[in-house]
């Protein structure tokens, strides 16, 4: 656009051909918002209007299919979602004063939800866990203790997840990287995953992790010569969630792999010679050249994939359904259960707003934390 | 002591051979410049001796050791390369001390062999910098202070200077040849710009296809080219060339007839080639004269004139359409458009066969240019 002004100008200046040269900057702007409507347009759409709905619905209680007028509510639907508190239960002791104890030998507590019933202070409240402590016993309790679940079950699964997928990614981005015959049929079948449905893919690794058919218990057995195993990978609450991080990391890590490969691409072939003559050995050059090299290009890989990574719905849709014991359910896939499966829309929007919330702060946390050390 | 020796160095890709056979032998402390056209194999054979590349075949020598097959790191070669490469997210420090630090050296001792050598480039200010804060030429300097610490006995220079602004170079061309002075280890310095090779060289290695062409002091290349290629490469502007026919020979001289058809005699060793019908003459621009007093005259028509202030280049046209440039002292008066006589003196004149090999007897070399041209340039 710049080029053309100026050629333009100079024109007009030296040819003098005419042409006014006073109109060329209003048109430009013009121009500049029609051809970015349309994205604009779909932005506000499928994006900004979305979020402000649900922001709006989230202060109501409307139900998907109701008789009832909506209302506003306040911050009744935040309060269910975020409201923690706890109490400590002091053991049942007789009428000698001695503690009472079950037959295994276990303290005895008042029965935890008469206690809830009875107190006003912890109406709506339910048990989200428990645990002893000196003879007491402190309870924590949550409103919705699925949420709390959720929250805890997406950050473990994040926590797993980026490392791995990143992991996976560079290591395949250095391997596709080398100059070999063939290296293209590699760079499309590591990279196939991708673009395949994760529906699809859900659906085949079900089968892999299935308890007595599957293809891992049958490999585990073979290899262990029968002393492991079998794992009920999917039925397991132990196992559910890390089957499902390995299953997304291998999935989407394809992605990463060309973001990775692009940046390894730019690094200079030079300073890997150099380093050669400055007698550095593999270990050398990918400490001091490539990871320095792929800096910028690994703070958007850990940003992008752990906002992606925050997202996880359907693979536990697919594949757990959330259990077992809700080990799986992520606050994407909770949001989903009571917004839509439940008919609770404002419920589910209070959850998707704070998601929301979440998310950004984490980016910008990432974000800064990156940019401090680029200081350093 | 570190000699370098080539023998019989040979490169393929594949099927393509690229160097064909190399001999070169390279004195403790010589300064030797690979020089070439683009393609000729200057890099590639720099490479080798660097140990970035393979030797397909054939033997490298570094002081009395043969490191064919050793690595590139224990070889005892630094190089500077074209585009510097320093590790962008150290700071110079750490650029310099890199290969010290690889090679486990203990940390007091880096630190006095960077500031060493960061004495020596003038560098200290810049130390903490990273490599993106400088300007190209501290970089370029940063480049050769990191070859300096290791204290090699080879320094290898790939196209150091060809991203820098034509003063830079000037002026980094002076410092790397003072540096060498200094220093007085082995370098071999390719570059693609003959002026360099002439101002720096104590040792022209003129390269093509893979092929030496001539080895030997700049006066020497300059004075004795011992074939077209080496003639015509060697020397700004480049050397004038005429096709002349041969009207008779005998085994000590020729005598020929110019394209204006004015006949002249030559001496010329042509005893290994009789019965020569076509020959070429070649004559330097800067020992053709607008002043008549050499001793063969010719006309040409003038096309273009440059005046530099201290000499003038004319670019002619002499008997149809043969090109010639002309390099006369000071202003001239010649305008474009004009016919002018030009003069030369056959004793300047070089003389190559039909396969491009030289015919005059080497001239001898003044005694004062064996002082090497390094310290005429600075003084």
């Amino acid at each position: 656009m710049n080029a053309n002004t100026s050629v333009n100008s100079s024109d007009t200046l030296t040819v003098s051909s005419g042409r006014p040269s006073e109109p060329q900057r209003p048109p430009r702007k013009r121009y500049v918002f029609l051809m970015s409507a349309p994205a604009l347009l779909g932005l506000f759409m499928f994006l900004v209007l979305p979020f402000l709905m649900a922001l709006g619905m989230s202060f109501t209680d409307q139900r998907l299919l109701s008789p009832n007028a909506t209302e506003w509510v306040g911050l009744r639907n935040y309060d269910r979602l975020l409201n923690i508190s706890w109490l400590v239960q002091e053991p049942v002791s007789d009428a000698a004063g001695n503690l009472k104890q079950t037959a295994d030998g276990e303290l005895v507590y008042p029965r935890l939800r008469s206690v809830l019933r009875n107190d006003p202070e912890y109406k709506d409240f339910k048990e989200y866990t428990h645990w002893s402590f000196d003879n007491k016993r402190v309870v924590l309790l949550a409103k919705d203790p699925s949420f709390i679940q959720s929250i805890i079950n997406t950050l473990l699964f994040v926590i797993l997840v980026v490392p791995i997928q990143c992991g996976t990614a560079l290591g395949l981005a250095l391997l596709i990287n080398q100059k070999l015959r063939g290296i293209f049929l590699f760079r499309t079948v590591f990279f196939s995953p991708v673009v395949t449905s994760i529906v699809v893919v859900s659906i085949v690794w079900s089968f892999l992790y299935h308890k007595d058919l599957g293809l891992f218990n049958h490999y585990l057995s073979a290899m262990s010569f029968g002393l492991i195993g079998p794992v009920d990978w999917l039925g397991d609450p132990d196992w559910a969630m890390p089957s499902i991080v390995l299953m997304s990391a291998w999935q989407a890590a394809g992605v990463q792999m060309l973001i990775f490969l692009a940046g390894l691409q730019g690094i200079s072939g030079d300073l890997y010679e150099a380093a050669e003559l400055d007698g550095a050995g593999p270990w050398g050059k990918f400490v001091n050249v490539t990871l320095p090299g792929l800096k910028n290009t690994t703070i958007f890989v850990v940003i992008s994939t752990t906002i992606q990574a925050f997202g996880l719905f359907t693979q536990v849709d697919v594949m757990t359904r959330g259990g077992p014991q809700g080990s799986t359910s992520t606050v994407m896939y909770h949001a989903v259960t009571k917004g839509f499966r439940e008919q609770d829309i404002a419920y589910g929007s209070a959850i998707s707003v704070i998601f929301f919330l979440a998310i950004l702060a984490i980016a910008l946390l990432q974000k800064r934390f990156f940019d401090k050390r680029e200081d350093a | 002591m570190a000699d370098v020796k080539l023998t019989k160095v040979v490169k393929r890709y594949g099927d393509v051979e690229t160097i064909h056979g190399i001999d070169l032998d390279i004195k403790d402390g010589e300064f030797v410049v690979f020089v070439g056209p683009s393609g000729c194999g200057k890099s590639t054979l720099l490479r080798m001796v660097a140990g970035l590349e393979e030797i397909t075949e054939g033997e490298l020598h570094i002081d009395n050791e043969c490191v064919t097959s050793v690595a590139a790191s224990r070889r005892g070669v630094a190089m500077v390369f074209q585009s510097y490469a320093l590790y962008p997210h150290m700071t110079v420090r750490e650029n310099m001390g890199f290969g010290l630090k690889m090679a486990k050296t203990d940390k007091d001792e880096i630190k006095r062999r960077v500031d060493e050598s960061a004495k020596i480039l003038q560098l200290e200010p810049l130390l903490d910098r990273k490599p993106k804060a400088l300007s190209g030429g501290q970089r370029q300097r940063v480049a050769i202070g990191r070859t300096i610490v290791r204290n090699p006995k080879v320094f290898l220079f790939d196209e150091p200077l060809s991203n820098l602004d034509a003063e830079l170079r000037v002026k980094m061309r002076v410092e790397i040849a003072k540096l060498h002075s200094q220093l007085k280890n082995t370098m071999i310095y390719v570059t693609h710009d003959q002026v360099e090779a002439m101002t720096m060289a104590d040792k022209i290695v003129v390269l093509r296809g893979g092929n030496i062409e001539q080895v030997g002091s700049p006066i020497e290349l300059y004075l004795n080219p011992v074939n077209e290629f080496v003639a015509g490469f060697i020397g700004s502007p480049r050397m004038n060339f005429f096709e002349c026919d041969v009207i008779s020979q005998t085994s000590s001289s020729l005598r020929l007839r110019l394209p204006c058809s004015t006949e002249v005699e030559l001496d010329a060793d042509v005893s290994a080639s009789p019965g020569m019908s076509k020959v070429k003459l070649g004559i330097r621009p800067e020992h053709l004269q607008e002043d008549h007093q050499g001793k063969v005259k010719i006309g040409v028509d003038v096309d273009v004139v440059e005046h530099l202030g201290g000499a003038t280049y004319i670019y002619a046209r002499y008997a149809g359409d043969n090109e010639l440039i002309v390099q006369a002292g000071g202003l001239s008066p010649v305008r474009r458009g004009h016919h002018c006589d030009i003069s030369f003196d056959l004793d300047q004149c070089h003389l190559f066969d039909c396969n491009g090999l030289s015919l005059r007897a080497a001239q001898p070399i003044p005694l004062q240019t064996e002082v090497s041209v390094q310290e005429l340039v600075l003084g």
